[in-house]
């Protein structure tokens, strides 16, 4: 099937008729930056970007996210209120490939195994990925690593191409082709798929040059007691940037709460570069240093989820490289552990 | 908000982040310094009790409601019918939250989780328990289990070996005087330093292990108990003859979730929650020393 077309200038009536139909998230101003937020107005919607500073998985796995609630009966907490799963029909709008891809190692880990996260599953059952490709990608991206690349509609319901002054949609699952079907677009001409397949192209000429990351979670498997972990470590600051802004990252807390008139129980994100994600109560820690913090953080994305669940936990947005305070880059660590890995064949 | 979660039976679907209301029926000081606590739970509906099918060495999410939940091993047996047994040390927040509770109160509980003991493995062959302080409450469950299964004759010779550094630090009394009266199983209690009024063996874990020395031959043994313990009692069970595929222990890590979501409890790329708590040390020797 042919894709389908809007004009740029048609964005605003575009974005009322999905905001008619489903509850909408997209990249939006919002505390001077530009986030995944529920969208307010048609018009604040803005796709002209580069890519957000926060992943979009805080739709489908919120920053904090009430998990039940607790009533009170007596002196204590006694009594367990379910919270209702976000099941009202959701999409998102116009994220990046590379983010569309993040949701396909969620839905590994917290959509499979032997337990199911309902209160993830509910949401992403009731959300539509209208995903935008990459005409800028940037000199600090490289989901090209992992076989994939600025154009790559995998994770996404529909993917949308920008071809100068209109956008091309075209339905990558059935539930995207059924709501292009709803939509009634135009379909696109030649002119258009011509200027989209050249600004593809021209994408394409921007990727900088990268080794692929297949095959590093074999190079990881005798590193565990490199002395490479401290080393990268040394000007870690763990401030948790590079997990918090992580499209992959999913660890998370559960605190309770206590608040006036009833408490809950909440998760939050959480990250492994912080010494309290693993203390223990009797004080021992088992990963007591930064350095050993920093190997469960690439083990985990490079060597533990590919070996348990198929999938890296790393799709090549950059977030981690642009917002590092100390300019650590994950793709010089991954060059570093190739080379560890080098030399400890040789010698 | 949905409507009150009066009785948890039949509600909690398929989340198993939603915990099961439990009543406290009876708390026992188990140590003469008071930071161990029994305590007995009872199911607050009676088809979540019918539902809840565990085998020794598995675990629960226990919550204090607006304190927070952590998770602890089940010392009670499946064999004792109408409780769920809970041996608590007061360490942090959720356990001195719990360490604050009367009976009749009402706490959370998720679970049961992660493995158990291999007890079709035990099958058929002598069983050698060895512990150490505070870390005896999912070997209470499996020594119970043992005998109390209605299959003894099942397993081979039954020794035990349990140490606190004083009397006064050694749980489960009266299941011990208990089991000493039997024979059927073999009990050595011992502590640190000699002490008025003791009559049983007095020195560490491993320096006792290597004196009664079980049997290494068609034995499996599993050992709990603080790792300076563990790592003194491994020579020496390897001197008996035991190899790393006959002995298993019981890992802890922090832990959230318990289902292998949240992240933190790995051991390289194993989760303690959901591949363990129960491990071999032949196992453990694939992984990396992350506990």
């Amino acid at each position: 099937m042919e894709p389908f077309l809007f004009a740029k200038d048609q964005l605003s009536e575009f974005v009322a008729e999905l905001m008619s139909r489903v509850r909408l998230y997209a990249p939006v101003p919002r505390d001077q930056e530009l986030r995944f937020d529920e969208v307010k107005t048609p018009d604040e919607v803005v796709l002209d970007y580069r890519n957000t500073t926060k992943p979009p998985k805080m739709v489908l796995f919120p920053q904090t996210e009430r998990m039940i609630a607790f009533a009170q009966e007596r002196e204590h907490f006694n009594k367990v209120l379910q919270v209702p799963f976000d099941e009202q029909p959701k999409a998102i709008l116009g994220l990046r490939p590379c983010d569309a891809r993040s949701f396909l190692l969620f839905d590994k880990v917290f959509g499979a195994g032997k337990y199911i996260d309902p209160y993830y599953q509910a949401r992403r059952k009731s959300t539509l990925i209208l995903a935008l490709a990459c005409t800028h990608p940037r000199p600090t991206c490289f989901c090209h690593a992992f076989g994939s690349g600025p154009y790559d509609s995998e994770g996404a319901d529909i993917l949308m191409r920008d071809a100068g002054d209109a956008y091309l949609l075209e339905a990558v699952s059935e539930k995207g082709a059924a709501l292009l079907e709803e939509l009634g677009l135009a379909q696109a001409d030649q002119a258009h798929l011509q200027k989209a397949a050249e600004l593809e192209e021209a994408a394409y000429q921007k990727l900088v040059e990268i080794e692929p990351v297949e095959g590093i979670e074999r190079d990881l498997e005798d590193l565990f007691e490199s002395e490479l972990w401290a080393e990268i470590s040394e000007k870690c600051l763990a401030c948790g940037t590079c997990t918090y802004n992580c499209p992959t990252c999913h660890c998370f807390t559960i605190e309770d709460r206590v608040l006036s008139g009833g408490g809950e129980r909440v998760r939050s994100w959480d990250s492994c570069m912080y010494p309290y994600f693993t203390l223990h109560a009797s004080g021992h820690n088992p990963r007591p240093d930064q350095a050993s913090r920093w190997r469960q953080r690439v083990m985990h994305k490079f060597e533990y989820l590919p070996h348990n669940v198929g999938l890296y936990g790393c799709v090549g947005c950059g977030r981690c490289v642009v917002n590092c305070p100390v300019l650590l880059d994950i793709r010089q660590v991954l060059r570093r552990v190739r080379q560890e890995r080098a030399s400890k064949v040789e010698s | 908000m949905s409507a009150v979660h009066e009785c948890t039976c039949g509600h909690r679907g398929e989340n198993p982040y939603l915990p099961m209301s439990m009543v406290i029926q009876r708390i026992v000081d188990e140590t003469d310094d008071r930071t161990i606590k029994s305590f007995d739970l009872a199911f607050a509906c009676e088809e979540d009790a019918e539902r809840f099918c565990f085998s020794p060495g598995q675990f629960c999410e226990l919550s204090v409601f607006g304190k927070g939940e952590a998770p602890f091993g089940i010392a009670s047996s499946p064999t004792e019918k109408g409780f769920l047994r809970f041996t608590i040390k007061k360490a942090g927040v959720v356990t001195s939250a719990l360490h604050s509770l009367v009976p009749g109160d009402v706490i959370g509980l998720r679970g049961p989780l992660g493995n158990c003991f291999p007890l079709e493995r035990m099958k058929g062959k002598d069983v050698v328990v060895i512990g150490g302080g505070f870390a005896f409450t999912t070997l209470r469950s499996l020594i119970v289990y043992l005998l109390e299964g209605g299959e003894r004759d099942q397993y081979g010779k039954i020794t035990v070996v349990y140490g606190a550094r004083n009397p006064g630090l050694l749980m489960y009394k009266e299941d011990l005087a208990a089991w000493e009266e039997r024979d059927d199983i073999e009990v050595w209690q011992t502590i640190d330093r000699e002490a008025p009024g003791w009559t049983r063996k007095v020195g560490f874990v491993p320096a006792v292990v290597e004196e009664v020395a079980p049997s290494a031959e068609n034995a499996i043994a599993v050992i709990c108990g603080p790792p300076i313990m563990i790592r003194f009692t491994l020579p020496v069970m390897t001197k008996l003859g035991f190899q790393k595929e006959q002995i298993y222990t019981s890992l802890e890590n922090r832990m959230k979730c318990g289902i292998g979501k949240c992240g933190r409890c790995n051991v390289g790329p194993k989760y303690v929650c959901v591949d363990g708590p129960v491990f071999s040390m032949a196992e453990l020797e694939e992984l990396p020393p992350e506990y």
